[in-house]
């Protein structure tokens, strides 16, 4: 017999599905000043925030509302090397295809794009761009340079990143966006929202205020740790519907599975 | 979920280390109340028994009470200075009242002191029913514990039975840790009438009843005098 819990469970598994998106005031906010950005004249869009604070989603998001409008390309995936991320950049610019064993010529690619300066505006979003090295760097700022591409690149917060980015792109980023972990009122929003677009309404009502200050302690606000703490929650309370019916609360997530999902997940620490 | 057992486990250990510091709080909170409860009330019935904790008289004439080390035959003379055990007690000469027979009621220690002196009932009551060897029990124990009420009952006790040098020498115990045991007191003034030396007991007895407004005391300073010890 299936457990109500499994359903729950499922839609806390991490993952970038525009369908799960669940608008919340920042991340709203952070999506009009992106959707602005991409009608400016602007070379650079600096997205930063700490992991899981929700930057690929939102790119994804972007990028599916604005692919049949605009160029806009979304490389998830860091380019492991200077090649192949010139090769990411070739086909999508030149619309032609290339040889696997040909190699890009960035002076040539520079020149094509000034060429196309004022006819077209090609629009990249580089997921995970602390990935990047200080040479690919150093080609994303000449190639923004020449005002027929523009990129917007998300990159986690750290002081190191921070001043990467700051140190290539100073002159050229316009806009800086910071994604910040929720505060506890959007931490509830969001898990009640999550539940309750599945329909899941007994289990929504089931987490209440002091659950979510828990919750929230524990993840910090941040929405993938959420997500994993939610999971573990589920899963647990999952066992325990199937196994030992005796020891769930259906009208209350027990304290003891969350506090056992934060001690699996090392928030907590025996 | 293959792992809510374990987690389990952890999630109590957990929960022990969370309160482990109240469990500890606790104990700690109750183990001072104990100690304050025990404190206060020694202190308060220290201080029914006498309302004065040091008596100091001012006196030229100063009498010394023999301890367990000294030899019990000495010879007490009245301008001698009384031991620090006995409550440092100074006596004015004009405490040396004139002889006048005061008549006094006949009444047993223990029931003249039944009132204020709980503690010293206990011991009477062993008494009654004590050997040699509970003697000796009690007389070991404090040795080891220093309790001036084990010292009282081997007082009374040896006084019952008429040894009365002994019986001053347990009574002096008592007062080098208190002074504020009237029983001690009275045992040690009859042990001084009872080894010829009434002046010194009747001195002594007005000195404390002086300070401590012990009609007791009085009462056998006048029964001395009278020579009924």
């Amino acid at each position: 017999m299936k457990s109500r819990y499994e359903d729950a469970k499922n839609v806390f598994i991490d993952s970038i599905d525009i369908n799960d998106y669940i608008e919340l005031e920042p991340s709203s906010v952070a999506y009009k000043q992106l959707s602005h950005a991409l009608e400016k004249p602007l070379k650079m869009v600096l997205l930063f925030g700490k992991p899981g604070t929700g930057k690929s989603i939102l790119l994804h998001r972007l990028f599916n509302n604005f692919k049949h409008q605009k160029e806009i390309h979304y490389l998830e995936t860091p380019a492991t090397n200077e090649d192949n991320f010139l090769r990411q950049l070739f086909v999508p610019l030149t619309k032609e295809s290339i040889a696997l064993d040909a190699k890009v010529n960035f002076g040539g690619l520079i020149n094509y794009c000034k060429s196309i300066r004022g006819k077209r505006e090609v629009i990249f979003l580089l997921d995970e761009a602390q990935m990047y090295g200080p040479e690919i760097l150093e080609k994303i700022r000449l190639l923004s340079d020449t005002r027929a591409v523009k990129f917007i690149i998300a990159l986690h917060k750290t002081e190191d990143e921070d001043l990467i980015a700051k140190a290539h792109f100073q002159s050229r980023i316009w806009e800086i966006i910071e994604l910040k972990n929720a505060t506890r009122e959007e931490l509830a929003t969001y898990i009640h929202k999550k539940l309750l677009n599945k329909n899941l309404f007994d289990i929504a009502s089931s987490i209440k205020a002091q659950d979510i200050r828990l919750i929230h302690k524990m993840s910090q606000g941040n929405y993938r740790e959420c997500n994993k703490l939610l999971f573990a929650i589920f899963e647990i309370c999952e066992y325990y519907d199937k196994n030992e019916p005796l020891k769930i609360n259906y009208h209350r997530v027990p304290r003891k599975v969350i506090e056992m999902a934060g001690l699996k997940l090392g928030h907590l620490h025996a | 979920m293959h792992d809510v057992k374990v987690l389990e486990k952890e999630w109590r250990r957990y929960k022990m280390y969370q309160f482990m510091p109240w469990i500890a709080l606790s104990v700690l909170i109750l183990f001072l109340l104990l100690v304050g409860i025990w404190a206060s009330y020694n202190g308060l019935s220290n201080e029914k028994k006498s309302p004065n904790s040091h008596l100091v008289l001012v006196s030229h004439d100063i009498l010394e009470i023999a301890t367990l080390e000294e030899k019990q035959t000495q010879e007490i003379l009245p301008t001698e200075v009384l031991s620090k055990a006995e409550g440092e007690i100074e006596i004015k000469e004009s405490l040396y009242a004139p002889d006048t027979p005061v008549p006094f009621p006949v009444e047993p220690l223990a029931e003249a002191n039944e009132d204020s002196k709980p503690k010293e009932k206990i011991t009477l009551d062993i008494h009654k029913t004590s050997a040699k060897d509970a003697i000796d029990d009690v007389k070991a124990r404090f040795l080891e514990q220093k309790d001036p009420n084990d010292a009282l009952f081997v007082a009374m006790t040896l006084y019952e039975q008429g040894d009365y040098a002994s019986a001053h020498d347990w009574a002096v115990e008592v007062n080098k840790i208190t002074q504020n045991i009237e029983d001690s007191w009275l045992v040690l003034a009859k042990s001084k009438a009872k080894l010829g030396r009434k002046k010194e007991a009747i001195d002594l007895l007005r000195a404390y009843a002086e300070n401590s407004d012990s009609k007791n005391a009085l009462e056998l300073a006048d029964k001395i005098k009278q020579g009924a010890y």
